[in-house]
């Protein structure tokens, strides 16, 4: 069952009816778990296949267990290690010897996300930080919860009991909010990404027959331009659609997204963008990795370049996380060294103007605007090794040839100032919530034909496509 | 977009109903307004008159302006003779070729403007090989065999040097009941039986124009058009052979009806050219290189090729050269489903071969004479 889409949209609402006539309790979490095995098994052929998803969650859950109960502290890092493997394992990333895969196709629909879930419960029992008894009933649902599998967002397990615990009801306030964000997300993922998608496939198509060096230059930054409008439209699209859904279960998945390009800088960027995951890596990678960097070398005049490696490395795993092959490394690589060099330089301009002086600097409408910019060229930029391969960047070189690539990516900076100057304007004032509830923009009567009129472009759309719904990107990762 | 904070007020339970309604509404109107914007149609041809045996023949020295939905805005020119050409039908010299063409409305190259017309083209590449100036006489008109088998002897009687003639799966399947008959007289349009509510319905949509305009957009994509075309029984049973009892009367009206033109065309010593002109849902299988079971997208080609071969007619099946072509769903106006400027020319590259491969009259143009 692909998500979003209209059958899953079906299967929620059914879900939802069902779930919340039900008294809470363990009837209603029953139920629950029953909807979370049935769409899980919408990607399962034959009991086989589902056998070392299972041994994945049975592995997670009795390490949970065994770091609940009094014990040595070797446990933890032994148990971190285990679920480590066993992810790297599943997913059979390059570097496991092929020899001990196992010899069989198997789920791994969500893995990655499941995975973060199950590390999280591991580390936080064996720290103190999960006190109560998780029955298996929760541990199922939490990890396996069909509106955030395939993708997330990864929302914290005591976040998730508390949602469940005493989540709000779903009146006709909140299922007109739920509809909005199903809405605005489908529309976002079978039309706006749907589109950009076309226009970056045709910019690279006609970059192919391109015989003049501005037409070459244009392509290259269309290319290069598109793709994080589409990954931006397909994945906050997705999230949108599964926060609105799991709404009608009375949880509230938490943001994956926040305006990320209107962040004047790469390290904000990435309190922006993908959020879920960054904050999961800064709390279970860079926190622990800069604190015991700190005690070890305790001199204030390093610890800002220790914070420079936490970042790095915190980052390198955002990145490297995201597939299996060397160019996924690559962005790794591109997205540490660029928060990195981000961390760097506000130390340097630290050092050179004073804190004052670069906090001044900072607020330079100029400044800003090119920052804003340049953060998004360069996220566009890193993202090549995400959407393309070495062969197709070889293409694209040998087709445009390097003044032109070089021109192109200038041209995206320097059409990106203005662009997210406007978005910025329209944005900003939503963002620090200056817009009166009331005013055009915010009103629900505004929101619900805006809504509507979305909904008739998107049924009407699907109806002519007649085709499967468009794939979200992330579902493969 | 923030989490909901406050409840419903009271009266938002009755406005935000209504705003969706009217927001539907809206787009309903404003969707058809603007397809009617978009694809403006004159379906009505001001030269065509009442006729007895043909249904509606065009006046003479007329010229009308007309506009299907999906194509383009076409101007007709009807001669002295009332024939659909640029030139008179007075005869011509004797080192200018002549061409009849006959048949049904893709012979007559609906709705195509002149220039981009299959016969307009094959006038002007002839032209170009032979070196000599080529006049093309266009009898053809919205008619079943029966229709076309009638202008064949106006069409001889302007002594052209080649008659030209398409069929299509359309033609055929839109044949009077029976077999072919010359002493055939139309029958008198029976009463518009009372629709009920769902077919009014059904007619309000056939006249949407944002329906066509949603129907065009579906059937522009060759999966999605043979999804509905193929499930659509008698229509599309000529892609399935054995031919059942209503394809296989067809045929042999067929059969009948080209026995009886070709016999005439051939008696005056005159080469007659027959060009089959593809269904979509054949081009469309054809470019999605994929099989369907009990289907296949030559069947009727070639029982029409062997009808042909029969009768001496020099036979063109455009099929394959549809089916090469990158987009074939652009060759046609995928609604109204006849042939766009873009397939008349292929239809001309057919024309002009079998017009090379014929020996003109008196050796007019024959291939090895030819400036190519």
């Amino acid at each position: 069952m692909n998500v979003p889409s209209f059958p899953f949209l079906g299967f929620a609402i059914l879900g939802a009816i069902l779930y919340n006539l039900l008294p809470a309790g363990i009837l209603r979490r029953g139920l629950l778990l029953l909807i979370n095995l049935i769409f899980l098994s919408t990607f399962v052929h034959g009991w086989q296949q589902a056998l070392p998803y299972a041994g994945f969650l049975l592995t997670g859950y009795l390490g949970t267990r065994l770091l609940m109960a009094q014990g040595p502290r070797w446990r933890l890092p032994v148990l971190i290690a285990v679920i480590l493997f066993a992810f790297f394992w599943l997913k059979r990333y390059t570097f496991i010897p092929a020899a001990i895969n196992l010899p069989f196709l198997y789920t791994t629909v969500g893995l990655s996300y499941v995975f973060f879930r199950v590390l999280h419960l591991i580390i936080d029992s064996g720290q103190g930080q999960i006190k109560e008894r998780i029955s298996p009933l929760d541990y199922l649902n939490y990890t396996l919860n069909f509106t955030a599998l395939v993708s997330g967002p990864i929302q914290f397990y005591q976040d998730y009991r508390e949602q469940e615990r005493n989540g709000e009801k779903v009146d006709l306030f909140a299922a007109g909010w739920a509809a909005e964000r199903i809405i605005v997300g489908m529309f976002k993922v079978a039309i706006v990404s749907t589109l950009l998608m076309q226009g970056q496939k045709a910019a690279i198509a006609d970059l192919a027959v391109a015989s003049t060096f501005p037409m070459r230059v244009l392509y290259c930054a269309l290319i290069g331009a598109i793709y994080p409008l589409f990954l931006y439209a397909n994945f906050s699209g997705y999230t949108d659609f599964v926060i609105g859904c799991a709404r009608l279960f009375r949880i509230r998945l938490p943001e994956n997204f926040h305006h990320p390009f209107i962040a004047e800088n790469f390290i904000a960027f990435w309190s922006r963008w993908h959020i879920t995951l960054s904050n999961w890596l800064k709390v279970y990678v860079y926190t622990p990795f800069l604190m015991t960097a700190m005690r070890r070398i305790p001199s204030p005049a390093i610890e800002p370049y220790l914070a420079v490696a936490a970042y790095f490395v915190t980052f390198f795993l955002v990145g490297a996380w995201h597939g299996q092959t060397s160019m996924f490394l690559f962005f790794g690589v591109l997205q540490g060294g660029g928060v990195a060099m981000n961390k760097l330089y506000q130390v340097a301009m630290i050092k050179r103007l004073s804190r004052k002086g670069y906090k001044k600097l900072s607020a330079e409408p100029w400044y800003r605007v090119f920052c804003r910019a340049l953060t998004f060229t360069w996220f566009a930029f890193t993202l090549l090794w995400f959407w393309s391969t070495w062969g197709q960047l070889d293409q694209f070189i040998q087709q445009a040839g390097w003044p032109a690539v070089a021109c192109g990516w200038a041209l995206v900076l320097l059409v990106a100032m203005p662009a997210l100057s406007l978005l910025r304007a329209v944005q900003g004032p939503i963002e620090a919530r200056k817009v009166d509830p009331a005013a055009v923009p915010a009103s629900r009567y505004w929101r619900t034909a805006l809504s509507t009129a979305l909904l008739i472009i998107l049924i009407g759309t699907t109806v002519l496509l007649n085709g499967p719904a468009p794939d979200v990107v992330y579902k493969t990762f | 977009m923030t989490a909901p904070a406050r409840r419903l007020p009271t009266r938002d339970r009755y406005l935000l109903p209504l705003v969706v309604l009217a927001v539907a509404l809206t787009m309903v109107i404003g969707g058809e307004l603007a397809a009617r914007w978009w694809m403006p149609e004159q379906p009505n041809d001001s030269c065509l008159v009442d006729d007895s045996f043909f249904g509606k023949l065009p006046r003479k020295n007329c010229t009308s302006r007309t506009k299907v939905a999906e194509g383009e805005w076409t101007t007709y020119r009807y001669n002295e003779c009332g024939y659909r050409s640029e030139t008179s039908c007075a005869p011509v010299p004797p080192s200018t070729i002549r061409i009849s063409v006959i048949g049904a409305s893709t012979s007559w190259s609906y709705r195509i403007p002149t220039p981009q017309t299959w016969w307009h083209r094959t006038s002007d590449a002839l032209s170009k090989i032979c070196g000599k100036p080529v006049d093309v006489q266009n009898l053809g008109g919205v008619y079943n065999l029966n229709q076309v088998a009638r202008t064949v002897q106006p069409a001889l009687q302007l002594k052209p040097d080649a008659v030209l003639m398409i069929v299509t799966p359309f033609d055929l399947q839109r044949l009077p009941p029976g077999d072919f008959d010359t002493a055939w007289q139309p029958e008198a349009a029976p009463a518009a039986p009372k629709r009920e509510f769902l077919g009014k319905i059904k007619d309000s949509l056939e006249v949407s124009r944002f329906a066509t305009f949603a129907q065009h957009m579906l059937y522009r994509q060759p999966e999605s058009y043979l999804n509905g075309f193929l499930g659509s029984g008698d229509r599309a049973d000529f892609l399935r052979p054995p031919f059942k009892g209503e394809w296989q009367r067809r045929l042999t009206f067929a059969d009948h009806a080209l026995a009886h033109i070709a016999a005439q065309v051939h008696a005056q010593g005159v080469p007659l050219i027959l060009a089959f002109v593809p269904h979509q849902a054949q081009a469309d299988i054809l470019t999605l290189h994929k099989t369907y079971p009990g289907v296949d997208p030559y069947a009727l080609d070639r029982a029409l090729g062997a009808i042909a071969a029969r009768h001496g007619i020099l036979y063109r099946d455009l099929t394959a050269s549809f089916g090469n072509h990158e987009n074939a769903a652009s060759l046609y106006m995928n609604v109204d489903s006849h042939p766009t400027a873009a397939a008349n020319s292929l239809i001309a590259d057919g024309m002009v071969s079998g017009l090379l491969a014929s020996s003109l009259r008196d050796g007019k143009c024959s291939a090895g004479a030819g400036k190519e």
